[in-house]
């Protein structure tokens, strides 16, 4: 099964490059859409269909393995770009950037699934770099100059991040003799108090931070998120930089460099950090994607915060909390999008009032952001509440309180945002507007079901799946 | 001095060459150059496999494909790069700070814990290096590949005939 979901994606970019005779060109338009949508009733369903005859991964390609961990990301993953690749239908006109758009989805969905899957540490920098590079093309794809600008910032850090775990790689496999996590977490605790080996680490973790938009190494994450195209932006804010920078630092953390007290304090401190920078600039923003870029950075210090608790209820809430915020997060910026594509406008100075004309729109995005602000019954109360109880277990008290008081912030600057683009009174040039096409509408809606349902099946999955996934650490 | 110590200055060298260089082609000449002295450095630190693909990919496909991308974009007019860009000596100023902060962590390191690595051997048959052991990269390393053309394909070849 596994290698099914690298090999796919690959001979789907060969087939969409082998130009087909006549129309059937403009049918392969839907090859995302299809893998994405496998990949979904996969991982919903994994031991069922005739996929698991094809389980030669380990010979056919090693360092592959699948967990609860790596499937809950997969289907997150197979969301997102299902989402993005219906909105890219809706928005993106021109046939030549339609294909483009295509080609870089199903290679970036190889290099998301290799993450996730991944067990060498030199192998996932492989696949980290697919990722960057389709990246760094998605955002500049319609070549704008705001849009070069995204990109360059992105590349400029990206590569700085890419050099800090090269070295930290190639000084760790010193120490180890081989790059596989089994063999590097063997070596990393000999020797705990090895200086380069604390040097290599640390390296790795500000790499990873880079990659993850974290507080002080954000300054890439607002303006690739903003500059690029709708179906780019959901792309990048809903699963690229989640699994690119987030879950490879679970995964490693828990994992190869082990969960030490030092490293839980940088992970407590940094997480702390970004809740409250984030939460803070989000305050201050006046474009939509731009606030829903800064509220992304506040909610990924969560889960860091969280990690830092070094417990295994800690690493049940960070991942919890990541699949909650890569679902209200993409609806959000699908919301962003069905706004801006109906008003021409992102300044939330110059709305008002589109509730009543975008039912859907404003419903969908009231549900999300009472998710992202931790409203009893949706989905991200639970993952806030999990990560509060796992940093009180843990002792770790005044962390617990500031991401209180955080969540706080959090509520106050999506009402803002609600109250400036949703409710209030119809501006007269505004009264032409419209609910979007069921293009845009229907992924937000499917979200918006996915956030309440998780909300309810609580009870059925906190033991099901949540807690079997935090007891890997 | 030693062979190493000297291509590690040499290496440095080009290094900035190629990133201070303020032409396209200066700088890809500036890279093929660096990856050429790492060659040598892996062959004096008998690592043959590795410094034959370090010359094959690096020294000669990247350069050929960066060639072929700046063949793509547009010359500047002459005169054009001095009117925009200045030649001022403050963008060296971080490479001191670079260079002392580099200098003071491998001492720190290095004398505080002295390196007790693993031995390198002359590494594993090619085909099992690179069919059994590390057929995963391989396998990813054909999708930068594709991601990497793709790019050039996407962000340069369009912009001549715009």
């Amino acid at each position: 099964m596994t290698v099914l979901l690298l090999v796919i994606p690959l001979i789907g970019f060969i087939l969409v490059n082998i130009p087909p005779p006549g129309n059937l060109r403009k049918f392969l338009i839907a090859c995302p859409l299809l893998l994405s949508v496998t990949q979904v009733a996969l991982m919903l369903f994994p031991r069922a269909g005739w996929w698991n005859g094809f389980d030669v991964g380990r010979f056919f390609l090693p360092f592959l393995r699948v967990d609860g961990v790596s499937m809950l990301m997969l289907l997150a993953i197979g969301l997102v770009v299902f989402a993005s690749s219906v909105v890219s239908i809706a928005l993106i006109k021109d046939a030549r950037q339609q294909y483009n758009f295509i080609n870089l989805v199903l290679l970036s969905l190889l290099g998301m699934n290799g993450i996730v899957m991944v067990t060498d540490l030199f192998s996932l920098y492989v696949f980290l770099e697919i990722v960057s590079v389709c990246s760094f093309i998605l955002i500049a794809l319609q070549r704008e100059r705001e849009m070069f600008e995204g990109a360059f910032k992105y590349i400029f850090l990206s590569a700085i991040a890419t050099i800090l775990m090269l070295t930290s790689t190639g000084i760790l496999f010193m120490y180890a003799g081989g790059t596989s996590f089994a063999a590097l977490a063997g070596a990393i605790s000999s020797h705990q108090a090895n200086s380069m080996v604390i040097f290599s680490v640390i390296l790795f973790l500000i790499g990873l931070f880079i990659k993850g938009g974290i507080v002080p190494f954000h300054g890439w994450l607002p303006d690739a998120y903003s500059a690029s195209a709708a179906p780019v932006s959901i792309l990048l804010a809903g699963i690229v930089t989640k699994v690119s920078g987030v879950y490879t630092l679970i995964r490693l953390v828990t994992e190869v460099f082990g969960a030490t007290p030092k490293t839980n304090q940088v992970l407590l401190f940094v997480g702390a950090l970004s809740i409250v920078v984030g939460a803070l600039a989000a305050l201050g923003q006046k474009d939509f994607k731009r606030m829903l870029a800064y509220s992304s950075i506040s909610q990924v210090g969560y889960i860091i915060l969280s990690l830092g608790a070094g417990s295994p209820l800690g690493v049940a809430g960070a991942i919890f909390h990541l699949f909650n915020h890569t679902i209200f997060k993409a609806q959000l910026f699908m919301n962003a999008t069905a706004v801006e594509v109906q008003t021409g406008k992102r300044d939330l100075d110059s709305m008002g009032g589109f509730a009543s004309r975008m039912p859907i729109t404003g419903t969908t995005s009231i549900i999300a952001f009472l998710s992202a602000a931790g409203i009893p019954p949706l989905a991200g109360f639970w993952s806030k509440l999990v990560i509060l109880i796992a940093l009180l277990k843990s002792g770790h008290h005044v962390y617990m309180v500031i991401a209180v008081l955080a969540s706080l912030l959090t509520l106050a600057y999506f009402l803002t945002l609600q109250r400036k683009v949703f409710f209030g009174e119809l501006a007269p040039e505004h009264e032409h507007v419209k609910e979007a096409g069921w293009l845009l509408t229907a992924p937000a809606l499917a979200f918006t079901i996915i956030i309440i349902a998780t909300g309810l099946a609580l009870p059925f999955l906190y033991n099901t799946i949540i807690l079997p996934i935090g007891s890997f650490l | 001095m030693t062979l190493t110590h000297l291509l590690l200055f040499l290496l440095m060298l080009t290094g900035l060459y190629a990133v201070l260089s303020t032409s396209l082609i200066k700088a890809a000449i500036g890279l093929a150059a660096v990856s050429a002295i790492l060659t040598m450095l892996m062959f004096t630190m008998n690592s043959p496999l590795a410094a034959v693909f370090e010359l094959s990919v690096c020294a000669g496909l990247i350069t050929v494909v960066f060639v072929s991308v700046i063949s793509l974009t547009k010359p500047s007019a002459p005169g054009e790069q001095s009117d925009t860009e200045p030649h001022h000596y403050l963008k060296y100023a971080p490479l001191l700070v670079i260079g002392a902060l580099l200098c003071w962590a491998m001492q720190y390191f290095l004398g505080d814990a002295p390196l007790s690595t693993i031995s390198v051997s002359a590494g594993p048959d090619v085909r099992i290096a690179l069919w059994t052991l590390r057929r995963t990269d391989i396998f990813a390393q054909l999708a930068v590949l594709f991601v990497g053309v793709y790019g050039v394909i996407v962000l340069f070849k369009e912009l001549k005939h715009d």
